[in-house]
């Protein structure tokens, strides 16, 4: 038995200020349309944590380079303290096809964090670790009060 | 980007194709999951044997390329650091088509840059000559 897989992540950070951005790492030096928008590509890998049952907002690090733009990313982001990441999987066919559908996690930046050659972008997933027994109601200001910008919340 | 290598014919030249950046899952039941991570091949390796290069241009009357053109070249590139494109002798004696793929003029050629993958190895063989080893690698900026 063998399986080969081709995996696209695609990007997109909203910084609290500044424009939108978007990167994808697996065409490399080409630019793809997704979702309609331009993803160009930049050598990064996401690695953490995705979604748990505890709702313990599971940490996820987005790695670049330390290279020009990536530090324009911290700095206009404000040092990526509130800025909202939508990460896309994607398996990619044979001939670079990219699917419209596939995994997509929603996440809000935390921070950002600085070594000699590599640059982690740090978030936490958004509110989505409700467990079970919760009403299938939506949190809104009215029912849980104003809620909470870094995304942690525990209803008890 | 450093200068170009300089024209020096190789005494023996081995090449080594590129490959697509991945990684092998392999069970305990031997079945494999293979992941690309990148849509083109990258790390194409050079390993270039120069045999009998003078040490200077007063060896061998003066009109031989030698040692000195190589490890200039290799300061001018700061060592392993900048990039630069081969040279003709570099690939003198090839068919024309894998010339022309190696130096990035097909339509096939990798889009790959040229760096030195450690520094050149100089053997002193004789009064006056030496061989000069030098590897290079082809990698794809990001």
């Amino acid at each position: 038995m063998d399986s080969q897989i081709r995996v696209c992540q695609f990007i997109k950070i909203e910084p609290s200020k500044g424009e939108d951005k978007y990167y994808q790492n697996y065409f490399i030096k080409e630019t793809k349309t997704f979702k309609g928008k331009p993803y160009s590509f930049a050598p990064f890998e996401a690695e953490g944590g995705v979604s748990s049952l505890n709702a313990d907002n599971q940490q996820i690090t987005i790695r670049l380079p330390a290279s020009e733009y990536a530090i324009r990313l911290v700095e206009e982001g404000d040092g990526n303290r509130l800025s909202k990441l939508l990460l896309c999987t994607r398996f990619i066919t044979a001939s670079g096809g990219i699917p419209s559908t596939g995994p997509e996690e929603y996440y809000v930046g935390i921070g950002a964090a600085f070594s000699d050659d590599t640059i982690e972008l740090r978030f936490r997933s958004a509110l989505d670790g409700v467990a079970g027994g919760f009403p299938a109601s939506t949190l809104t200001e009215r029912n849980v009060g104003i809620l909470p910008l870094e995304s942690n919340l525990s209803l008890r | 980007m450093a200068a170009t290598f300089p024209d020096i014919t190789p005494s023996s030249r081995n090449l080594t194709m590129g490959d697509l950046p991945s990684k092998v899952y392999r069970s305990m039941s031997g079945a494999t999951v293979r992941r690309a991570f990148g849509n083109k091949k990258t790390e194409y390796r050079m390993k270039l044997q120069f045999k009998n290069l003078g040490d200077d241009v007063s060896v061998l009357g003066g009109t031989q390329r030698t040692v000195k053109e190589i490890l200039d070249h290799y300061c001018d590139a700061n060592g392993t650091f900048d990039k630069f494109n081969l040279g003709l002798g570099l690939i003198r004696g090839m068919g024309t088509d894998t010339a022309n793929y190696f130096r990035g003029s097909a339509s096939q050629s990798p889009e790959v840059r040229w760096r030195y993958a450690k520094p050149p190895e100089v053997q002193s063989v004789k009064a006056g000559l030496s061989n000069v080893s030098v590897e290079l690698i082809g990698e794809i900026n990001a």
